[in-house]
């Protein structure tokens, strides 16, 4: 039953990669704006914060050494080139300029990567502020410069043409609330990207990259379930994680159809789309035909490998082909059992049928 | 001097189409930004006073534009109605019979108003509230006070699509009992050979694209309108120009492809802006006064004459913020001219030496 992805066997790592990104960057934004529809403005901000700060934590030293940054370039340079670097591996727009080694201006282009389209207009400027006060003001502790703070002086949501800032060296130490400033201003430097920072092509060929806009994608959904779980607890991260899957659903289910060329009202339609969308993410997927007129497929989730999640979380990705399921017709049914493993992996079976009778 | 500009030769379905898209999402911007600065009570409220006047001003007249017969039982032609022009405004509808008392209708994803994951931000209340300005109000307009309207899911409970029936009762109803809430286990399915049709005479291709980009400038309209009504016209503009700038900032990207615009100077945006005009069929005329600058005179294409000089102030933050995204140094200035003139405005685009910010 491997035709139902033959389709997209041979497709480039590029186009795989690109279309799993996605899916997973739709996963976190709905994520998010649920956690704002059900938790308010204070709860995306909390989320958004500490979701920032974990991935500042578990990214930033690593991806300065990753990306070939000169560590003995000035903490302003260094922590510029990061955001510069990483956020362009992510797929965003970036621009960086050296006003001096002490003052290093780094710009966020529009669309926001987080909140594509529409769905940036309903997240307040207090999440874009939560977000940078996450990251930047930590960077320079952990580069052991305490001189080092981030001044941020626009956001998309206060109306202004991009996310811009810059790190500057001070004279002397930063007070804990120094390190993180927001200060409108008149102007800003132009960019030359002549004199922008480049990464080693050697050290980074094309497939690399690829992968690297897919693990950004997969990173920052990974840490935003992990940083819900530890802010609401399992019951109530698994609901908002499940509401999103939802959602989220109702709205892509077509989308990503289009971008793995599978649509239809079947089951078998359903299991192209599913089938396919694990194998861009290298799940290990294998489909049977089940009973007369169904299929079996079997697939070891590509979230989470790193450290165990709980089960609940599981359950509530699975609310999203639930929901497919009856986006595609009301006579598809599809169930879920969670197969025995000797590792962290998590290794499911999906049962995918046409029934006779609708089933809402 | 007029100057050269290569105006997009599409037909005018793709020009009303692509028209509607912005018009769209410029209705979408202002709701949400609504929402985000006053909170999930506001939108609702906005949404059931827009969909309050839409149907005061619509229901009746479209029920005859769109040729169904008044002699139809009240919940054939109430589900006839939303599942008909509905359809003509670029949702996917689907309608079922149960019998001559009791039809549904089902608004299928994506959602025409939330498109994409933006829909996750929306509370429930913003979608019942919506139904509740429309649909419970048919049965009065046609005479008939038997008639109810029962929404049975929206998509922001986690359902697949938005659903509901009318239905004529054997009383009549009170008040509240107009519009209920009630999950249902289970619905009947659509036949597309069952649904009732346009007369294809009647509404040609034209006419439906026409019709569809109308759509969308009638809930962008009515949304501003009411926002005055409930803001005042100070804060109304505040929300408006808010929603343009982030309207500039996430799409101007997506229309300069649209519209294969590759520079990034005063000539492009002047360009962008013609073609924008131009596929809007609105009057306008581009010239180039020195150099390096160009005007660009026209008549507003979407804002109505009783527009408030606030409101067109806070439209134009649409091409001020598109200008900052071309570059720090195209300068866009507009002058508003006296009612009467030939023309509503003139802008004046200019590549100017130093940053602008």
């Amino acid at each position: 039953m491997d035709e139902m992805f033959k389709a997209v066997e041979g497709w480039s790592l590029e186009d795989k990669c690109h279309a799993i990104g996605r899916f997973w960057a739709l996963q976190w934004t709905a994520l998010q704006l649920t956690v704002l529809r059900e938790k308010g403005e204070a709860g995306l901000v909390d989320l958004k914060y500490s979701s920032l700060r974990r991935h500042q934590r578990g990214y930033f030293l690593q991806g300065v050494e990753k990306l070939g940054i000169d560590g003995s370039l000035s903490p302003a340079q260094v922590a510029g080139r990061y955001h510069y670097l990483s956020n362009m591996l992510g797929g965003v727009d970036m621009e960086y300029i050296e006003e001096s080694p002490k003052k290093v201006w780094i710009r966020y282009h529009a669309p926001a990567w987080s909140y594509p389209q529409e769905s940036l207009f309903a997240v307040p400027a207090s999440v874009q502020r939560a977000m940078f006060a996450g990251w930047h003001p930590h960077n320079g502790p952990s580069l052991g410069a305490p001189r080092l703070g981030f001044v941020l002086t626009k956001v998309f949501q206060d109306g202004e043409p991009y996310d811009e800032g810059y790190f500057e060296e001070f004279d002397r130490d930063l007070h804990s609330d120094e390190r993180i400033q927001y200060r409108p201003v008149t102007s800003s430097p132009d960019f030359d990207p002549e004199k922008a920072p480049k990464l080693d092509p050697q050290k980074w060929p094309k497939d690399r990259l690829t992968r690297a806009r897919r693990n950004f994608a997969r990173g920052y959904l990974e840490d935003g379930v992990r940083t819900v779980l530890e802010i609401y607890g399992t019951q109530t991260a698994a609901q908002l994680l499940a509401q999103a899957a939802r959602l989220c659903a109702v709205q892509c289910t077509e989308t990503l159809g289009g971008l793995v060329q599978a649509g239809g009202t079947k089951a078998a339609d359903f299991t192209r789309l599913f089938s396919r969308l694990a194998f861009m993410a290298d799940e290990d997927v294998v489909v049977r035909r089940h009973g007369p007129s169904g299929y079996a497929m079997e697939r070891t989730i590509a979230l989470f490998r790193s450290e165990a999640i709980p089960a609940e979380i599981y359950d509530a990705l699975f609310e999203f082909p639930k929901m497919s399921a009856k986006v595609m017709g009301a006579r598809v049914k599809v169930s879920r059992t969670v197969l025995p493993s000797a590792s962290n992996d998590v290794r499911e079976r999906w049962i995918i049928e046409d029934v006779p009778d609708r089933l809402f | 001097m007029t100057f050269a500009i290569s105006l997009p030769d599409w037909p005018a379905v793709e020009c009303r189409d692509v028209t509607a898209r912005l018009w769209t999402r410029q209705w979408s911007a202002l709701q949400f930004i609504i929402m985000r600065d006053r909170g999930e009570e506001a939108l609702a409220t906005l949404r059931q006073a827009i969909l309050r006047r839409h149907q005061r001003a619509k229901f009746l007249k479209g029920v005859d534009k769109l040729g169904i017969s008044r002699d139809l039982p009240p919940a054939v032609i109430a589900g006839r109605y939303h599942y008909l022009s509905n359809m003509i405004g670029g949702l996917r509808m689907q309608y079922a019979e149960e019998n001559s008392k009791k039809v549904w209708v089902r608004y299928l994803p994506p959602s025409w108003s939330f498109p994409g994951p933006s829909i996750c931000a929306i509370p429930s209340s913003a979608q019942r509230r919506m139904f509740a300005g429309w649909h419970p109000q048919n049965g009065k307009s046609l005479g008939c006070p038997r008639l109810g309207f029962v929404v049975t899911k929206v998509f922001q409970d986690g359902e697949p699509y938005d659903e509901g029936y009318f239905q004529e009762y054997d009383h009549d109803l009170a008040g509240d009992e107009l519009i209920q809430y009630r999950p249902s286990l289970t619905s009947p399915d659509f036949d597309p050979n069952a649904a009732p049709r346009l007369d294809d005479a009647v509404w040609t291709t034209e006419r439906l694209a026409l019709a569809k980009r109308n759509f969308a400038r009638g809930y962008l309209e009515d949304c501003i309108d009411t926002a005055l009504e409930m803001f005042g016209v100070q804060t109304a503009s505040h929300y408006l120009a808010q929603s343009s700038r982030l309207c500039a900032i996430q799409f101007c990207h997506d229309m300069r492809q649209t519209f294969d615009i590759k520079g990034k100077g005063a000539a492009d945006l002047a360009a962008m802006f013609a073609a924008i005009d131009h596929i809007a069929e609105g009057k306008f005329a581009a010239d180039i006064t020195q150099g390096n600058t160009y005007t660009l005179s026209r008549n507003l294409a979407f804002a109505p004459e009783r527009t408030w000089p606030e409101i067109r102030a806070a439209l134009f933050e649409f091409p001020l913020m598109c200008a900052k995204i071309f570059g720090a140094r195209v300068k866009l200035t507009r002058a508003s001219l006296a009612t009467g003139a030939e023309w509503d405005e003139i802008w004046t685009i200019e590549d100017v030496a130093d940053r602008l910010f």
